[in-house]
């Protein structure tokens, strides 16, 4: 599955790195880093849950069986 | 097309209702909700604007660049008399629109971080620790919230801006006196006072640069023709001093009351310390201790599921409803801390309590850590722990939307 994160969105909110922290990091300036551009598909429920919980919406996610990840929408 | 319901409708529902329950909403909102998502509703001063209860309709719209934060537009609802007061016009970061709002709101976010919060937990921990021994030295009774729920987020909020911890009656009963002032002019006088402190203090740390803290760091950062002036930076510290301890306070204690009237919840919580940070959002969601997730004007006609909210109309979203719609939180006015179902560490966290859209909480990752510290050091080290007056003796704050207690007296 392919994850993309933008870090001109992101607000360091961190629920990503707590729901699939094996994908998503921050950095020291406390914005998203992605650890994992391609996790495996058991990660998919934390990633999908930390997409929707960014409250910036700043992550996206390819669904399961597509290409790559669309550019994060509003 | 004109506005269907005009603005000084007196049949309106009246905004706020205050609680029965210190952890349920009115009565009064529990019916509003069950009519549909948007709500038009009459504020004090004779005003209308949206009350929205549904959670989708409300992630929408706090997540839509549309609708703006700006307090100081002439628009902007003062949904209570204080915030009719010029220092509410405008409040750092949560009163501002981009560009503004995200360039300082990225300044903070390595203090307010995730990394950070982690950081700070074993300190937290041997500061609850600390307060609990006083207590236990003491005896009972206890005031819960001067003996613990207060001192534990305002001694880390003083420590992480770099506020002296000694000023802390002075700057806690001026916090109070703003965001619980009855008119605008009380606000006002409250907000003047920590405005002046944090001034004398900024420019104290502007005198002896290098020392510790969030304020001490920035004083390097101020460039009157850049993204931070001297004002910003008065504005930021009064912002972070306010919202990093009241709130906090209150959630720790109305959470306690909560776990103590539920104390099947309370031992499902003890026997399994992997629930906690469940629980913690769970705690978060049924108490919504501010009662709002946010408040915004819109600056353009917005079709939201067959309403329209009209360019220059407010926006209240209310945290205590949204997080009851029960298309996301079944059998919403249950608590249980279980909700989150375990199955990820983050599974408790759809509730609105810290908003959503780019203004969620800047602090909520020290208010998460905070409060499992806080809960967990509490019951280990006083597991007998009760209130020591009937739950509808506790004086409750009223007339606003902060929910909270006075005085929180316990014994064990």
């Amino acid at each position: 599955m392919k994850v993309t994160a933008d870090r001109r969105r992101c607000m360091a909110a961190g629920h990503c790195a707590i729901s699939a922290p094996t994908v998503f990091d921050h950095g020291e300036d406390g914005l998203v880093v992605v650890l994992d551009a391609d996790p495996g598909e058991e990660t998919r429920e934390a990633v999908e849950t930390a997409e929707d919980l960014c409250p910036s919406r700043a992550i996206a996610v390819a669904p399961a069986g597509t290409g790559p990840a669309p550019v994060p929408s509003a | 097309m004109s506005t269907p319901i005009p603005a000084e409708d007196e049949r309106l529902f009246a905004y706020p209702q205050d609680r029965s329950c210190p952890w349920q909403p009115s009565s009064g909102y529990r019916e509003l909700g069950e009519k549909g998502p948007l709500h038009r509703v009459r504020l004090w001063d004779g005003k209308s604007i949206w009350m929205v209860t549904g959670h989708a309709q409300a992630r929408r719209l706090l997540a839509d660049p549309r609708m703006s934060a700006d307090r100081s537009r002439d628009d902007f609802p003062a949904v209570l008399p204080r915030l009719d007061a010029p220092i509410f016009k405008p409040i750092a970061i949560i009163g501002f629109d981009p560009p503004v709002h995200d360039v300082h709101r990225r300044l903070l976010a390595p203090d307010f971080s995730l990394k950070q919060a982690r950081a700070l937990r074993g300190s937290v921990e041997e500061l609850a620790g600390r307060l609990v021994e006083g207590m236990l030295r003491k005896g009972p009774p206890a005031e819960l919230i001067e003996d613990y729920a207060l001192p534990i987020p305002s001694m880390v909020i003083s420590e992480l801006l770099g506020v002296p911890y000694d000023d802390h009656a002075f700057f806690e009963a001026m916090t109070v006196g703003l965001l619980q002032a009855k008119s605008a002019a009380d606000a006002e006088a409250a907000g003047q006072a920590l405005w002046d402190y944090l001034d004398e203090l900024i420019t104290a740390k502007e005198r002896e640069p290098g020392g510790t803290g969030v304020l001490s760091r920035l004083v390097g950062e101020v460039d009157e023709d850049g993204d931070l002036t001297r004002e910003d930076l008065v504005r930021i510290a009064l912002a972070l001093l306010i919202g990093g301890h009241d709130t906090t306070s209150q959630m720790i204690a109305l959470g306690v009351v909560t776990l103590l009237e539920h104390p099947d919840q309370l031992a499902a919580l003890r026997s399994d310390p992997g629930v906690l940070p469940a629980a913690v959002d769970e705690l978060l969601r049924m108490v919504s201790v501010t009662d709002v997730s946010g408040v915004r004007v819109a600056t353009e006609d917005i079709e939201i599921d067959g309403y329209v909210v009209r360019a220059g109309e407010g926006v209240l979203v209310s945290s205590s409803m949204t997080n009851r719609d029960p298309a996301v939180f079944p059998d919403p006015y249950r608590f249980d801390v279980h909700r989150g179902g375990g199955r990820n560490a983050a599974s408790g966290r759809h509730h609105l309590t810290f908003g959503f859209g780019i203004h969620q909480c800047l602090g909520q990752n020290l208010a998460r850590m905070e409060l499992e510290v806080a809960f967990s050091v509490l019951f280990d080290r006083i597991p007998d722990l009760r209130l020591a007056v009937p739950l509808d003796g506790l004086p409750t704050r009223s007339g606003g939307t902060m929910q909270g207690v006075h005085t929180l007296p316990v014994e064990w």
